[in-house]
Formats: C-alpha cells, sequence, structure tokens
C-alpha cells in the first residue's frame, strides 16, 4: 500500500515550498519531491516596461543577492545598447558583484548552516539556531556577523545602499568611487582575510565529523557548470560557459552565454512553478547539473589569487574527478568568500578604479539582450526582446537556484531513502532533509530562517488520505 | 554620548514604512550633537556591534494594533535585552533580541527606547495612511523633546 509523507508549508522563506516523500508498497522511499509553491511572474509583468527599468525591477526578485540581478540585467541592457562599457565600470561591477558574493555566503555558512555542523542535526530544534551559537560560539557569530557586514558595508560604500541599490546601470554604474571610499575598504581587508582563514582552518580540522553527510548529501554524478576566463580560472562577473563530468572532465568549453538556448533547455514538472534547467546536448534525463559554489569550483582550473588557490588545490583532492558531494558547497563558500576578498583587493589597488569614467551612453541599437552573471547561488541569465522604442517584448530568466533544481530533488530523495523511517518520523529526520536543501542554499530555504530553524509539518497519510503519524516543528 | 536614532520599516507595505519617513525627516532637522541616525529595511544581526558602540539607541517602527488602541496611536518604551523565541528571527528580528546580541556578543547593550504608532494598514502599496501621516508631527516632537532630555544632549 503506498504512502505518501508530505512536508507542509515550509514557512518563513521567500517563495514558498513543500517536500512529499512518496513510500512504496513496501513503506520504502520511492521518491521525493520538492514543490515550490509560488508564482513570481517576473517574466510577464516586466513586459511592457523601458528596458532600462529592468535592473531595478528584477533586483526585487530578491532581498539577498539583488546586486546579482543587477548585473546580469544591466549586461543584457548594455548588449541592448551595443556598448563596451569603460573598464572601471566592470571592475566596480565585479567589485560589488563579490561583496554580494560575501555577504550572501556568510549568511549561509555561519547563520543558517553552522548551527547544524556545530551543534548537531539532533540538537534540541529550540536551541539549534543562532541563539545557541551564541552560548556556545560566540567568536564564530562575531566571525560571521563581521564578514556579512563587510560584505554588505562594500555594497553600501559604493552604490549608496546596502538592499536594491540603483548604482548599477546599464552602460556601466551611476557613479564614480573616490579615494575615502576605496581607502576604507581596503583598510579593512586584512581583518577579514583573518576571520575567513580561521574559519577555513576549524572548518577543515571538523571535516571528519561529517563523514556520513558528505557520502549521503545530494552525493551522485552530475555535470557541473559556471563561468570562467579564457584561461579557466575562476570567474564571476564575465567570461564563457564552462561544463565539466562527474569525472572531472571538461565536456564543454568556452560556450558562448548568448547561445545560451542551444545547449540550455528548460522543461517544466507539474509538481512545482521553478523550471528545470537541463543541459540540453544530453537531453533531460542526462543533462542534469549542478552551479553554485561548488560547480564554479570544479569547473575552473584555478581562482587567480594567492591563498584561494592553495585552498582550491586542496579542495580538488577530496575527490578524484569532481567534488561531488553536496556538502561541500559549505567548503566551497568558503573559499569563495576568501577568493572574494582578496580579489576585491587586487580590483582596488588598480591604477584606474577611481577614474571619472564609468559610464557608457547610447539608445537602442539591438532588439536583444542577454545578460549572465554568477550569483552566489549559481549562473544567472537575463534575456530580453525589445521594440525599437526599447519596451520589453519578452524576457527568459534562468535564475541560479532553478538550475540545481533538478539536483536538489534528487538530492532529497537520496537523503529521504537514507534517513527516513517511515514507521516513525523523527525532527532529525526532517532536520537532515532540510540540511540537504540547506547545502543548496537556494533562494527558498535561505529566506527560511535566519537562525537554521525551517518550521515544517510532515503528516503520514495512507492511501485514502488517513493522517497515520503527524511531526510539527513550530 | 553617541546616540542612535534607528528607523526600520519597509516602504512598499504602507504604515510599514513609518521608521524610514520619520527617520528621514529627522535627518533633514537641526539635532544634537552626537546624534546619528540610519535607516534600514529590517533589523538584521549585523546591527549588533553598531548598538554596541552606542549609549542610547532610539528604534522607531510601526505596531500592529493591540488593546483596542486606534491606528494612529503613539506608543513610547523602554526596551530591555532579551532573546526571542528562535523561530522569529527571520524578517522580524525585534530590537530586543538585537540588544541581547549586543551585550552578549560585544559586552554591552545601549538604553534603548522604542517609539511607535499604531498602524491602519500593512497593504502593499506605499505611502502613509492618513492616521499615521496626521501622528508624525506629534511623534516628531516627541522624538525631539526625548533627545533634548537626555543627559549631556543638552549642553551640546
Amino acid at each position: 500500500m503506498s504512502q505518501k509523507i508530505m512536508i507542509e508549508q515550509v514557512t518563513r522563506i521567500e517563495g514558498h515550498a513543500k517536500v512529499s516523500i512518496i513510500l512504496n508498497d513496501d513503506g520504502a522511499v520511492q521518491d521525493a519531491q520538492v514543490h515550490v509553491t509560488q508564482v513570481r511572474g517576473f517574466e510577464k509583468f516586466v513586459q511592457g516596461r523601458p528596458f532600462y527599468e529592468m535592473p531595478s525591477l528584477t533586483a526585487r526578485t530578491c532581498g539577498i543577492c539583488p546586486v546579482s540581478h543587477l548585473v546580469a540585467s544591466s549586461k543584457a541592457c548594455d548588449q541592448i545598447l551595443a556598448v563596451r562599457i569603460p573598464t572601471t565600470a566592470i571592475a566596480l561591477r565585479r567589485i560589488i558583484n563579490l561583496g554580494q558574493i560575501i555577504q550572501s555566503h556568510a549568511l549561509n555558512f555561519f547563520y543558517l548552516s553552522s548551527p547544524d555542523l556545530l551543534l548537531g542535526m539532533d540538537g534540541d530544534p529550540a536551541k539549534r539556531n543562532m541563539f545557541g551559537m551564541l552560548d556556545k560560539h560566540p567568536q564564530i557569530v562575531r566571525d560571521g556577523i563581521r564578514l556579512r557586514q563587510f560584505g554588505q558595508q562594500v555594497i553600501e560604500r559604493l552604490a549608496n545602499k546596502r538592499i536594491h541599490p540603483s548604482w548599477i546601470v546599464p552602460g556601466g554604474v551611476a557613479s564614480p568611487i573616490d579615494a575615502t571610499t576605496r581607502d576604507q575598504i581596503l583598510s579593512e581587508i586584512p581583518e577579514v582575510l583573518g576571520i575567513i582563514t580561521r574559519t577555513l582552518d576549524w572548518y577543515k580540522k571538523s571535516l571528519n565529523n561529517y563523514q556520513e553527510y558528505i557520502r549521503t548529501f545530494a552525493n551522485f554524478a552530475s555535470l557541473f557548470m559556471g563561468l570562467v576566463t579564457k584561461e579557466g580560472r575562476l570567474e564571476h562577473y564575465h567570461g564563457n560557459l564552462r561544463v565539466v563530468t562527474a569525472r572531472g572532465s571538461v565536456l564543454a568549453d568556452q560556450l558562448a552565454p548568448d547561445e545560451y538556448e542551444s545547449f540550455i533547455g528548460e522543461a517544466v514538472e507539474p509538481y512545482t512553478y521553478l523550471k528545470s534547467p537541463y543541459y540540453k546536448p544530453l537531453g533531460y534525463d542526462g543533462g542534469m547539473y549542478r552551479v553554485g559554489p561548488l560547480a564554479r569550483l570544479n569547473v575552473a582550473n584555478e581562482c587567480g589569487t594567492p591563498q584561494a588557490d592553495q585552498e582550491l588545490a586542496e579542495f580538488h583532492c577530496l575527490d578524484k574527478g569532481a567534488v561531488l558531494s553536496s556538502f561541500h558547497y559549505h567548503y566551497a563558500r568558503l573559499i569563495e568568500i576568501l577568493y572574494g576578498i582578496e580579489r576585491i583587493q587586487q580590483l582596488l589597488n588598480e591604477p584606474d578604479i577611481l577614474s571619472d569614467n564609468v559610464r557608457a551612453h547610447a539608445e537602442v541599437n539591438n532588439l536583444e539582450g542577454i545578460g549572465v552573471s554568477e550569483a552566489p547561488r549559481g549562473t544567472l541569465f537575463h534575456h530580453y526582446k525589445v521594440n525599437e522604442d526599447g519596451i520589453i517584448q519578452s524576457a527568459n530568466l534562468i535564475i541560479a537556484s532553478g538550475n540545481n533544481n533538478l539536483a536538489m530533488n534528487k538530492g532529497v530523495l537520496q537523503a529521504a531513502r537514507y534517513y527516513v523511517r517511515p514507521e516513525k518520523l523523527t525532527e532529525g529526520m526532517l532536520n537532515r532533509v532540510e540540511a540537504v536543501i540547506r547545502a543548496f542554499d537556494p533562494c527558498l530555504a535561505c529566506s527560511t530562517h535566519a537562525d537554521g530553524h525551517m518550521a515544517m509539518q510532515i503528516e503520514m497519510l495512507d492511501p485514502d488520505g488517513k493522517l497515520i503519524d503527524t511531526l510539527t516543528r513550530e | 554620548m553617541k546616540i542612535l536614532i534607528l528607523g526600520y520599516g519597509n516602504t512598499l507595505r504602507k504604515d510599514d514604512g513609518l521608521g524610514v519617513y520619520v527617520t528621514l525627516t529627522l535627518a533633514a532637522l537641526t539635532l544634537p550633537g552626537g546624534v546619528e541616525i540610519c535607516t534600514y529595511q529590517q533589523l538584521s544581526p549585523e546591527l549588533s556591534p553598531v548598538l554596541a558602540q552606542m549609549d542610547h539607541v532610539i528604534f522607531i517602527d510601526a505596531a500592529l494594533a493591540s488593546n483596542g488602541e486606534k491606528p494612529g496611536a503613539i506608543k513610547t518604551r523602554a526596551l530591555q535585552p532579551r532573546t526571542s523565541q528562535p523561530g522569529s528571527i527571520t524578517h522580524h528580528f525585534d530590537p530586543e533580541t538585537l540588544l541581547a546580541m549586543a551585550e552578549t556578543l560585544y559586552g554591552h547593550a545601549p538604553q534603548s527606547t522604542l517609539f511607535s504608532v499604531t498602524a491602519a494598514s500593512f497593504d502593499l502599496e506605499e505611502g502613509l495612511s492618513p492616521e499615521v501621516t496626521a501622528a508624525l508631527p506629534v511623534l516628531i516632537e516627541r522624538i525631539k523633546e526625548y533627545l533634548f532630555r537626555l543627559p549631556e544632549t543638552v549642553s551640546t
């Protein structure tokens, strides 16, 4: 007799989701699905708006990573204008993008995930959160707050606003930075480098404690995709796409983002509003890929900054081919924070970083624009079509988290098969399913809880819908 | 004395934007020396080290109606550091929790006061309701009086 376990109404999220775990007649886990139950509708309601509004409009897609949308959207608008933006503007866009990656990664690692890592997956839910961390690991909380603050202040100092800044614009950025701003950020680099270095130190030493999770948290073969430079280095702002197999070999290299429709398909599943992108040449069944920190470190030959390169070399030794376990998204996030800090320092020390020439101006010269960048959670695509007056006729957005939809579903299934004992649902089981989702750091779960705590209810129903068992976390 | 006026809220949710509008108004006025003003969309843990450096913090926010209060009612209360229920620290990080974090992590929680106005609406709209708008001049005067009554501010 088949049964279904529902994790209903994952509450306190930007966007809504639930998880269903379907049991077969023998009571074993047969399937699991992550249902995104909310429609955002951006692709529809931007139609009819002038293209230059798109950065500000699409920034409202997210309160954690609006800068990512500003970057990708502005790049699409750059193409509509047919401009090459000034090199200083490129550098400034890179800096603010990295500032956001730092603060977003710090949020996930320190606020959302570290309670599980340091207080235990089976810890008392009332204490397995930031307050429990305040008691047991106050220095780690301070470190997380400082890193997040640094990233937010980079954004605020450049763009004059922490959330939804309007500084990144079609053609470049709205204003240059001055020496005071540059020097303020540079003066904080040693402190935050110290923080991330010691975080990596304790995290790597504790990896042995997580071997079971490394084995079972979305640990499977998949493709990995991310932007790289011409030399194959880690890239978050521009570059071309590289696809790597689970064995670590390059399947496709230097794919032009403008041609994404030739290699990325978007499928729709009936159980979720989140689209399921896949690598087209291998079809829907074989084309599942992952994006984000884990994928970016799998596709990159090197980072291009000294300390991050050392860490990357160590990271690549985790597996013989690509690093497969999604638990290692946590490790990858820390390396990206380190890279982001080092790279910001490099960029701020470039001789023309204070140049006044930060924006190119033009009218509509192309009726189509595609902007691609790396958001904290993965590759982000903005594709617009306009008429001759620059009015949006259509828009296609492939959101970073959406790229991971297939892998996240498979990961939840893997965890459910390993941890779920339907005869008795436990809170620890529920938390492990959450933790798999949290490792991907999707925009769904990252908004669910700032304290590592997701309110959930699991119901086990028989085929007639009769309630057999229930487990609720407030 | 270091004083921070912290207005917070979402200006796209009608009266929830009260804190933002009030701080913008205060920023244009002549206030005692040592007063800083800042605006946030929501309270978050990154504010705790900022608070820990202050002697006094004035929080400004819209409030849900309770005890039969009418929209536009102005309330003032002193705040104490207090850890809220873990489930509430998401989009509703409250001032008391922030103060508790400042005290636990950085060794100091400033004296703090919350000025609030009972909201008429939290609908998805910009602008304040007529009731809250009518309360603004009185609220701003009360905040100014409060500031000038604080020790050490009169002499600056």
